[in-house]
């Protein structure tokens, strides 16, 4: 399968099926800070990506604003 | 979605942080936080105008501008903006190098007056941020790891208005970035999703890989931390007179209440060389329709 990781589009190709926690595994990529999106829609972690799909990683974190002075 | 909307009622609920008969002020990234939270708002009935303060910053602000542009456009919303490129020429880096400070402080300084600046001129209720659950759980850590009583103390999705000062308010404490994410998806929000350069090795990242390292060993950890921080403080910081902080008085340049004769923001840019006042006169603020 082939997967595109945001923002730079990284392409990286591996052997399908297998779930998206596995993937995530795989790539050594933490759940909590990306989604995976196969045509634009969201998976969940149990969801299987076969061999000739495309899915795409989109990174969620943020920074640069912990201001501790601002802070909540 | 349903659920994420919840969240946020029920952080606006419980420390009410505005009526929605009120006039609230977002300030607005491009981000996935920012836009998410003003779809939000507005979907639930709330007025919500933005703010967006263009920082200069080569191949990041225009992106980031333009996102925010088109999400205010496509939605007929009102977006006041202030632009430091425009109005003097120069970017965030410049102001950092003249004043030997890290580029996020000095974004800090600005940030805060234009918000107090925008808000105050324009009568707003309140200034709404898209802080969310990991960047307060982030700032949290930095602040128990590093002891700073002081800071914790503040820490609440609420600060009471001052004389000049609108109230600030962090609907999107109890979300993780995750959620605001996955929204945007859901919503077909088109954001920003490159990080501003400027905040590269920032330590609000390590705190939130540590933070996000447990939550995956032990779901719940972040919301625990955070939420659970929010129960205890006022036991631990109860409320005093004396509380209310040092005097402020006006600043001598600009007028707005500061500690000191001339404000941070002031001495900031005079220390770069630059007319603090230049930027109240080139902020761009259409009419509500």
């Amino acid at each position: 399968m082939r997967v595109i990781v945001l923002p730079d589009r990284t392409e990286k190709e591996l052997s399908g099926p297998m779930r998206v926690d596995r993937i995530l595994n795989e790539l050594r990529m933490n759940p909590e800070t990306v989604l995976v999106l196969k045509s634009g829609a969201l998976l969940t972690p149990d969801q299987k990506v076969d061999h000739d799909e495309k899915i795409e990683i989109w990174p969620v974190i943020s920074g640069g604003r912990g201001d501790k002075r601002d802070a909540m | 979605m349903e659920h994420l909307q919840n969240q946020v009622v029920r952080a606006i609920k419980k420390f009410r942080m505005f009526p929605r008969s009120e006039k609230i002020l977002l300030a607005v990234s491009g981000g996935k936080d920012s836009l998410a939270l003003w779809d939000m708002l507005v979907d639930m009935g709330y007025s919500v105008d933005g703010l967006y303060i263009d920082l200069g910053i080569p191949e990041y602000s225009d992106v980031s501008g333009q996102k925010t542009q088109n999400f205010a456009e496509s939605r007929g919303l009102v977006l006041h903006e202030v632009s430091l490129g425009k109005t003097y020429g120069v970017d965030i880096g410049h102001i950092a190098r003249k004043t030997k400070r890290p580029s996020c402080s000095v974004c800090g300084v600005l940030k805060r007056y234009v918000m107090n600046m925008v808000a105050d001129r324009h009568g707003y209720f309140a200034v709404a941020t898209g802080h969310n659950l990991d960047d307060e759980a982030a700032v949290l850590m930095g602040n128990v790891l590093n002891w700073q009583t002081e800071y914790l103390q503040r820490q609440s999705p609420l600060l009471e208005a001052k004389p000049g000062m609108p109230r600030k308010v962090k609907p999107l404490y109890r979300l993780a970035e995750r959620e605001t994410a996955a929204y945007c998806v859901l919503r077909g929000i088109d954001y920003i999703m490159h990080e501003c350069p400027k905040s590269e090795g920032a330590t609000s990242f390590t705190h939130k890989e540590v933070l996000n390292r447990l939550e995956a060993e032990s779901p719940g950890s972040k919301d625990h931390f955070l939420l659970g921080f929010l129960r205890t403080a006022p036991q631990l910081f109860p409320q005093s007179s004396s509380d209310d902080g040092p005097e402020l008085q006006q600043c001598t340049r600009c007028g707005q209440l500061t500690t000191a004769e001339e404000c941070g923001f002031c001495r900031q840019m005079a220390r770069a060389g630059l007319d603090s006042l230049a930027l109240f006169d080139s902020s761009v603020s259409p009419e509500r329709n």
